[in-house]
């Protein structure tokens, strides 16, 4: 290019010149260091004290008690050791910002376990409620701080802007299911900094979603955008653009929810569906999720159904119902998406699309028990 | 056994600062368009690279390493907004060069080049810089910013455009 040429032929002009050189490299020389740190160093003086007090705090964490203290929840004895002491250690022994992320999400994901054992054995803990809902206030604090400090771990190691999508999606969904699951402990619990938290990431991710639909060829996008639609279950297989039929499907999970609480399967149900229909956390761009009175027609017949114990039937047919809702504005969202991609607006349909990643990762961390 | 130690990290910097003062010096030179200031950001950079090898750290990819540094240098340097400095400051600090007629002359012609390429516009001028001047790769560019490759060609493109329109002007003038 002819532009280029004197840029590039007259830049090797541009440089030091030889006294200037010797110069720098005699005046770094006079202010540097005048020794150098040894490979050995530790075996020196007050380093090696410092050395055997961390042996020994390693060796405290690995102490039953610890032990014990690990496994505590909100309300126990042993909460605040777990994550006034125990952890602070645990994440000053943690290095590099690929390993803090890992651990900061796995603290994350704790926090979110102990509030669905909080929220399942919620009767017997609020008889000591001062205490559940101090340690409580001591795991928000604890998450909101992993929460920031796993960002920014990500932020370091991030190479391109897909993946700090896929970190933000998870970033959201752990947020999101921990706002859930203290909900369940609690309707009256103060939300404000979790959800505060939940909304600087979401705004975080919308600005990286329009930043990497700006920038990707569209062509690329769209497909991208149809594979996520496939790979959520939008395309039957073998089809293209074949349209979900949602009639059909909530007929199909109706007649299971009939079946497994005649089984006795109940009890897999994860604790997330434990709750009343109280209003879910707004969609990732902004949506309100709300269970309709609606949805509530369509299961009429849980009156029908009785199982051993008497909870249970309403109770069972609650999860049944918020799953399955949750499960219809997954497909109401797929839906949206295709239309928007019909239309061509793909920085809309990939949006959608990346809420309902949220939506699946944020159903991973509710599902399963501790 | 310390002072073996401390031989080997000091010549193992020689060895980078032979190879890279100059284009460390002509990159921020080229951003900054003022030499003295260049100077003594170029010394920062390379005091930084002694520190980080004198506290027993390997430096991995000492071009990267060197360019980032200019980079957030040069970062910083615009945030704080500093006075500019003149030679006569900079050698009160310390920086005793003394410049002959023939310097004088050829200081003369790389303030004309840089100039010169200094009409491009600010927002492409660092990548431009970057890719033509300093003969970076893509890829190598968008980790020392800390962006996306694809951010970084869609800039060099529009560079490019700006840069033909510039030389278009020069030629017609």
């Amino acid at each position: 290019m002819e532009e280029l040429k004197p840029l590039e032929q007259n830049s090797k002009s541009v440089r030091l010149l030889k006294s200037e050189k010797e110069a720098m490299l005699a005046r770094i020389m006079a202010d540097a260091p005048k020794s150098v740190l040894s490979p050995y160093g530790f075996l020196r003086s007050r380093s090696v004290f410092l050395y055997i007090g961390m042996l020994a705090l390693i060796m405290a964490i690995s102490t039953p008690l610890t032990f014990a203290a690990q496994k505590s929840i909100p309300g126990d004895f042993l909460y605040g050791l777990e994550v006034g002491l125990v952890e602070t250690i645990e994440e000053a022994l943690v290095f590099g910002p690929d390993k803090k992320m890992v651990y900061y999400d796995s603290r994350m994901v704790e926090r979110i376990e102990e509030m669905k054992t909080v929220s399942s054995e919620k009767k017997e803990l609020l008889a000591r409620d001062k205490e559940v809902e101090k340690d409580i206030s001591a795991a928000n604090r604890k998450f909101r701080n992993h929460a920031v400090k796993s960002r920014e771990n990500k932020k370091e190691i991030a190479v391109d802007e897909k993946k700090e999508i896929n970190d933000l999606v998870h970033d959201v969904a752990l947020v999101s299911a921990y706002e859930d699951v203290l909900v369940r402990v609690d309707e009256n619990i103060d939300l404000e900094d979790i959800g505060d938290l939940k909304n600087e990431t979401k705004d975080e991710l919308a600005i990286k979603i329009a930043i990497y639909a700006g920038l990707t060829d569209e062509t690329a996008l769209r497909e991208e955008i149809i594979t996520k639609i496939e790979l959520s279950g939008g395309y039957d297989e073998g089809s293209d653009m074949v349209s979900v039929n949602t009639e059909e499907r909530k007929e199909e999970r109706a007649e299971d929810a009939n079946e497994d609480i005649n089984d006795g399967q109940s009890d897999e149900f994860s604790l997330m569906s434990r709750v009343e229909p109280v209003e879910l956390p707004e969609g990732i761009l902004g949506m309100e999720e709300t269970v309709t009175k609606e949805d509530d027609n369509e299961y009429m017949r849980s009156d029908e159904l009785e199982i051993d114990g008497g909870r249970k039937t309403d109770e069972i047919i609650n999860e049944k119902k918020i799953s399955e809702n949750s499960q219809d504005k997954k497909e109401d969202k797929i839906e949206r998406a295709k239309s928007a991609l019909e239309k061509g607006e793909l920085t809309e349909a990939y949006s959608i699309m990346t809420e309902v990643e949220v939506d699946n990762a944020k159903d991973d961390y509710l599902v399963g028990s501790r | 056994m310390v002072s073996i130690y401390m031989k080997e990290h000091k010549k193992d910097f020689e060895t980078l600062y032979n190879e890279f003062s100059d284009v460390i010096f002509r990159h921020l030179y080229y951003r900054l368009g003022e030499r003295e200031r260049a100077l003594e950001m170029t010394q920062d950079v390379f005091m930084n690279l002694w520190g980080y090898m004198s506290r027993g750290k390997k430096v991995e990819h000492p071009k990267t390493f060197l360019y980032r540094c200019a980079h957030n240098a040069y970062v910083n340097d615009i945030r704080t907004k500093r006075v500019k400095i003149s030679l006569d400051d900079l050698m009160e600090e310390g920086f005793d060069v003394e410049y002959n007629e023939e310097d004088k002359e050829e200081l003369e012609l790389q303030k004309e080049v840089v100039e010169n390429a200094r009409r491009l516009d600010g927002n492409y001028r660092e990548v431009i810089i970057m890719r033509y001047v300093d003969g970076l790769k893509v890829k190598e560019i968008a980790e020392i910013l800390g962006e996306t490759d694809n951010n970084v060609s869609v800039k060099l493109n529009r560079g490019l455009k700006k840069l033909k329109e510039v030389y278009g002007r020069i030629k017609t003038a």
